[in-house]
């Protein structure tokens, strides 16, 4: 038979990600209690997490970048099932993108992060990374419902970019500046690359060991795939 | 300005699935093979398994001639252009798409061949739409075996046989055609999810 927790604990997390979208994660958590600690719990506690260094903006300005970063920490919020989206540093992912393959929404942000610190300080007297976390969640799911005011085209527009690019840099390869220490990887327990997979793995009988390795780091996917590749 | 190039035997233009597999026998047969290959020669590099890059940001090395070479379609002169794909499923590289599939090789069934014919013998011709250009083929499964066989044992197809030339094993798929001899590498090891769907789906 297989184990019916692990199901539990896959559904709680998916649950907790739907949630996360529609009221914050705070709500999530109440509606999804995790019974017992998942992967990624126990990874967290064996390897905690280093703190976020500073580091050079790329491409936003400072005060962008601290908004963008109390955003991300309330769409994927540490937990305790893990680090979340500010420890894997989804933040410095977007910024480094928005110069290069996100280019085109370097416009996106600025008006998005200006305006969200307007409603913000509309509604509560404050620009949004000032707020407690349930004001920032409150704020957030205006956003997400479309009923926050004063964002180009609309306030779920920006809310959707933001979600899906904190998402990419949460779990994208750490290659691109996100997925710091891997806790996005942990997190899901996808144990990164593996080239091959032995019957036990397959069987999914046997929790997959955390590899934390970025593809490009792997010697298979050298020019010359460790000797074994054939150039012409 | 054109320029004269050595003259050669045989010139392959498009190194994919189809003219890779051309080249193989006129090269053993002797003759002097040129291809021609709009995509690039890749390596394992290419390759690395970065969700982000290949699944959301349209994998470079992928498609990037028929990314820009094929804009749209429609199926007639008054319907609206349909946007086509973000990014194009084919490959532009030596292998072309052979490069870059599910892996999955498999034979048409004999049915396949006579679509129109086994369509209206079985559910009447009613069931074929009024205007339809489907066609049965000119020629039957039996024709195409030794094909079939070839390339699968030139690239190593694994499987399990389920109809030798008319002797059925039901460890296989016993709706298949017949085929001469067994596939050239064993069936895959099962996988849990495999094993929960055969249980339900077996019948004994």
């Amino acid at each position: 038979m297989p184990d019916r927790s692990e199901d539990r604990r896959q559904v709680s997390r998916r649950n907790l990600f739907k949630q996360v979208g529609i009221a914050g994660a705070a709500a999530a958590l109440s509606g999804a209690p995790v019974v017992e600690p998942t992967l990624a719990q126990t990874t967290a506690a064996q390897t905690p997490a280093a703190p976020p260094r500073r580091e050079a903006l790329e491409t936003l300005t400072a005060a962008e970048g601290e908004t963008l970063e109390a955003i991300v920490a309330r769409l994927i919020p540490s937990d305790e099932s893990g680090p979340g989206a500010a420890e894997a540093r989804s933040a410095h992912y977007i910024d480094r993108a928005l110069a290069g393959p996100l280019r085109v929404s370097r416009t996106a942000y600025a008006d998005g992060l200006a305006a969200l610190d307007a409603y913000a300080q509309s509604k509560k007297g404050a620009p949004f990374a000032k707020l407690s976390a349930s004001d920032q969640d409150a704020m957030l799911t205006d956003l997400e419902k479309n009923v926050a005011t004063g964002f180009t085209p609309n306030a779920a527009a920006f809310f959707n970019l933001v979600r899906t690019h904190t998402i990419q840099g949460t779990f994208c390869d750490p290659y691109y500046g996100g997925n710091a220490n891997f806790v996005g990887w942990d997190l899901i327990g996808y144990p990164g690359i593996r080239l091959a997979v032995g019957a036990d793995d397959q069987r999914m009988a046997v929790r997959p060991k955390a590899i934390r390795e970025s593809a490009y780091d792997n010697v298979t996917f050298t020019i010359n795939g460790g000797g074994h590749g054939h150039q012409p | 300005m054109a320029i004269n190039l050595k003259k050669t035997d045989v010139v392959i233009v498009g190194l994919g699935a189809v003219g890779g597999v051309a080249a193989l026998p006129l090269a053993r047969a002797g003759l002097e093979v040129v291809g021609l290959e709009a995509g690039a020669w890749l390596t394992p590099r290419d390759f690395a398994p970065d969700e982000l890059r290949n699944n959301f940001r349209g994998w470079p090395q992928s498609a990037q001639k028929a990314n820009n070479e094929i804009p749209t379609h429609r199926p007639n002169a008054s319907a609206p252009y349909s946007p086509r794909l973000p990014i194009h499923p084919m490959m532009n590289a030596v292998g072309g798409t052979s490069l870059h599939y599910w892996a999955q090789s498999w034979r048409l069934n004999p049915w396949d061949f006579k679509v129109v014919s086994e369509t209206t013998r079985r559910y009447g011709a009613s069931r074929l739409p009024k205007g339809t250009t489907v066609e049965d083929w000119p020629f039957g499964l039996d024709e195409l075996e030794p094909y079939y066989d070839k390339v699968e044992h030139e690239v190593g197809v694994s499987g399990q046989a389920g109809n030798i030339n008319g002797t059925i094993d039901k460890r296989g798929n016993i709706f298949e055609g017949p085929r001469r001899r067994e596939y050239p590498m064993p069936p895959l090891r099962w996988t849990a999810f495999h094993e929960k769907m055969a249980a339900a789906a077996i019948v004994r």
